[in-house]
């Protein structure tokens, strides 16, 4: 299922290097990437091989140390407010979902509106909708302590979309979850973004995970391992 | 939800530590609320006790900066204050400062005319008034009968000189409460200034006018060097106990104010720095930095307000308590306001405000990555 | 006396700010300072409390000061307040000078008839001599350089007794000029021997005019006795009467 050229890729990114302590630490080490848009992509490898470093940098989370980016052919240099930026392209899932423990279910997927131009109630609706759409009808008002964990990444999954970003980036989404919920959380993921057409970057170890990729970038020192890659 | 609710919802959702928080900034608040208010209540006793005695204007020696207004012949100034216009009395006080018992603190021992208007106001609570003026004995105040553990028949010493005490009388006026009176001569007599006064009380007809009384002052300067004529309150201000304790409560609003603004600096820089995760959270859901200042600053304001609050009616509890408190009977009347109320709540929530500015600036600084990573 | 009078008038026309951004020389402080105590009458009353070296306290007790004092004539009264048993003793003393000739009296009313001026009185260390400070008159006067006492900087004076055979020889004060005050006293015999010494604590200013009047003062003599006087209150226009010091012309019959 590789795809091979890209005419229009969304995100693109060569030459990516990003190291910590004054290079004493090197989490990525020249990393040359295309991904196309509507493209479900896994990026796997073993722990500390700079998965979740590529997608921090590619979220603007994390500011590279050297290497090109462009988002829709815009460059990352030019961006001048990444949090706008970030907001509206990008939603973020997180293994440990990240949920604020003070919220409800539906304030915590209206945080990322706060500080939006637009009616309030608009967003509201919005939300309402998606956790519906996710099957969390009843827990619209349930604090995350009050949810199962597979509940509680749907919530992150609405979270995520409420803003309607382009990108999806899924940080291990399923790994706090038993196989039950990890694969409905899964089925569920990847309807809404195959609906959407929207582009799902996931960082997973899950082999039944990335399997369902449509295409699977192996990480090994901080690198694209394109050996890896031709063997799978 | 908006901003507000959000900053609402973090401090209601974590009730042990915002109201230790609010604690912590109600403790400051109400050190500042009680020293202020008795500070004030000691400097407004004074006047209370020139304004009780129908007092218009006071006369003393000028240049009088320490504790007691010099001693002065009244014979010199009388007859001259009497024949000003609209002047209806002038009566002569004798004032010390005197131990009148070895395990009492010093307690204020006033001289009045026989029969002039000052007893007036004076409320017998028990016995009776002097007979005439040569009579050696003293009445005393409410608030000095339960300090000195006297009651009618007992004898006070006073410089050597024994005195019965033949009444207990109530003032609105806390000094008052606190002293003992006798008439002017045997006060006279017993600090040996005889003929001698520490202030001339001038009492005017009800037709004076400001411009009447500035003008009595006026001629008092011309007519009389050496001597001022001024209204209660300005006595009061220029007394050195009511000044010093109004530079210690100076101090003390001060050091309040400093400890109340270290108290919410550092609540809410803990309170960053515990829910640096959570910043980080918002940073990654693209929030602006703008956005994230405003909910800590939105949660200073309320942290503040409430605390403010809190410590405006815990200051009000302790000051009233402190008067109430045997030790402290006699010596406190504090005074509140509606305006000093609300210039608390905006130094409470200016501290606030100050508070949060740095942890909102070093929070909003943060790298969403490396917030997220924070434990 | 006609110098003092000089000085007075001295540092009048100078003006205080020219007087005192000199240092004066030593005769020149102690005319000042005489000068100071010049008085038509005053009155000061004082609680004192005696502690003895081993620290033990005696029941305070409250003295009254009455005096006068001119370049011709200095007379004071020492009498007891409180406790009653007190009241009834009375001490009293004058200097006199006509021309270059010093006279001097001192009677008492209770205990005995005569008391010397050097004497402590009242089982204290209040030494009435010490009140009319006549090492002020001596002709030797000598300034010491500067020194602090409680913070306060003053001028340190060695004034040495014209009367060699008096049991005081020397006394030592340190002057705050401003204040015309002396903040510390020493008092030395003829072997240089400290035999008592003041400190004041506390000073209030003077109704009228400059300068400071003593509030609380410390008293140590050679046994380690200290004399702690507060005074609580004042008259610096106190009306002195015929009868205020007659116990002076009583004669020791007629007492």
């Amino acid at each position: 299922m590789t795809m091979t050229v890209l005419c229009a890729p969304l995100l693109r990114v060569s030459g990516l290097t990003l190291h910590f302590d004054d290079g004493r630490t090197r989490a990525l080490n020249g990393v040359d990437i295309a991904i196309a848009q509507g493209e479900f992509v896994a990026i796997v490898g073993p722990s500390g091989s700079g998965k979740s470093s590529l997608l921090n940098v590619l979220g603007t989370l994390d500011v590279p140390t050297s290497g090109e980016l462009y988002f829709a052919e815009q460059d990352y240099a030019n961006i001048k407010d990444f949090s706008l930026f970030r907001r509206t392209n990008f939603g973020f899932i997180f293994q440990g979902f990240h949920l604020i423990p003070t919220l409800t279910a539906l304030d915590n997927v209206i945080v990322p509106t706060i500080g939006c131009a637009g009616e309030r109630a608009v967003y509201r609706a919005r939300a309402v909708q998606l956790l519906t759409d996710l099957g969390l009808s009843e827990r619209l008002q349930h604090f995350p302590n009050q949810l199962s964990g597979g509940e509680r990444q749907r919530v992150a999954i609405a979270r995520a979309l409420i803003n309607q970003p382009r990108v999806i980036l899924a940080d291990e989404p399923t790994g706090s979850l038993d196989s039950a919920n990890a694969v409905q959380v899964l089925d569920t993921l990847t309807n809404i973004v195959k609906q959407q057409g929207l582009t799902l970057i996931m960082v997973t170890h899950d082999e039944r995970v990335s399997a369902r990729a449509d295409r699977i970038i192996h990480m090994r020192d901080g690198k694209v391992d394109a050996n890896a890659g031709a063997g799978a | 939800m908006n901003l507000f609710r959000f900053a609402l919802d973090n401090l209601t959702r974590r009730p042990a530590r915002t109201s230790l928080t609010i604690s912590a900034i109600a403790l400051g608040i109400a050190a500042v609320v009680a020293l202020t208010s008795i500070s004030w209540g000691f400097e407004a006793s004074w006047q209370k006790a020139n304004d009780a005695r129908g007092t218009d204007l006071i006369v003393t020696r000028v240049a009088s900066e320490n504790t007691m207004p010099a001693p002065f012949l009244a014979e010199k100034v009388q007859p001259t204050l009497a024949q000003l216009p609209h002047v209806q009395a002038v009566v002569g006080l004798l004032s010390e400062m005197l131990t009148v018992s070895p395990d009492a603190p010093p307690t204020f021992v006033f001289g009045w005319a026989y029969g002039s208007y000052l007893w007036e106001h004076l409320r017998l609570v028990e016995g009776r008034w002097p007979h005439d003026d040569a009579e050696p004995v003293v009445v005393i105040g409410s608030l000095a009968a339960e300090m000195l553990h006297k009651k009618i028949g007992d004898q006070v010493e006073i410089e050597g000189t024994t005195f019965q005490v033949v009444g207990i009388y109530a003032s609105n006026a806390v000094v008052e409460n606190a002293a003992l009176i006798m008439t002017l001569s045997q006060a006279q007599q017993v600090t040996d200034k005889p003929g001698k006064v520490n202030v001339l009380n001038i009492k005017v007809d009800s037709s004076t006018t400001e411009a009447d009384l500035r003008a009595i002052k006026a001629q008092v300067q011309q007519t009389l060097p050496g001597f001022a004529a001024i209204t209660s309150g300005e006595l009061v201000s220029q007394n050195a106990v009511v000044r010093i304790s109004k530079a210690m409560s100076n101090a003390t609003i001060l050091i309040a104010s400093l400890v109340g603004a270290l108290v919410v600096f550092n609540t809410m820089l803990m309170s960053i720095n515990e829910r640096t995760r959570e910043i980080g959270i918002l940073l990654a859901l693209g929030w602006q930095r703008r956005t994230l200042m405003g909910l800590i600053f939105s949660e200073a304001m309320l942290l503040s307000l409430v605390g403010g609050a809190v410590g405006i009616v815990l200051g009000v509890l302790s000051a009233v308590g402190l008067e109430h408190l045997e030790l402290m009977r006699g010596k406190i009347d504090a005074v509140f306001s509606v305006p000093f109320f609300v210039a608390v709540l905006a130094l409470s929530v200016l501290l606030g405000i100050l508070g949060g500015l740095y942890p909102a600036l070093k929070a909003s600084k943060l790298l969403p990555s490396a917030a997220l990573r924070a434990e | 006396m006609m110098r003092s009078r000089a000085y007075l008038f001295m540092l009048l026309l100078c003006g205080w700010e020219q007087a005192h951004a000199a240092t004066p020389t030593a005769q020149e402080l102690a005319a000042m300072m005489r000068v100071a105590q010049y008085s038509n009458g005053f009155a000061a009353r004082m609680s004192v409390l005696v502690t003895h070296p081993n620290g033990a306290h005696e029941p305070p007790f409250k003295v009254a000061v009455v005096g006068q004092a001119s370049a011709q004539q200095q007379r004071l009264l020492l009498r007891g307040i409180e406790p009653a048993a007190l009241r009834v003793q009375r001490y009293v003393a004058e200097r006199k000078f006509a021309g270059k000739t010093l006279t001097i009296r001192a009677r008492a009313a209770q205990p005995s008839g005569n008391f010397a001026l050097d004497e402590p009185l009242f089982n204290s260390g209040l030494v009435l001599g010490d009140m009319f400070s006549p090492w002020w008159d001596w002709s030797q006067q000598t300034l010491l350089g500067t020194d602090k006492v409680k913070g306060h900087a003053c001028l340190k004076v060695r004034s040495v007794n014209d009367d060699v055979h008096a049991p005081i020889q020397t006394v030592e004060s340190c002057v705050d000029t401003q204040a015309q005050l002396s903040l510390r006293t020493r008092w030395y015999d003829a072997q240089q021997v400290l035999q008592r010494s003041a400190v004041v604590g506390a000073t209030l200013r003077k109704a009228e005019g400059s300068g400071q009047l003593a509030k609380q003062v410390s008293l140590r003599d050679a046994t380690g006795q200290i004399t702690d006087i507060n005074i609580y209150a004042g008259d610096e226009q106190y009306q002195i009467t015929p009868q205020t010091f007659e116990l002076l012309e009583m004669s020791e019959g007629a007492r």
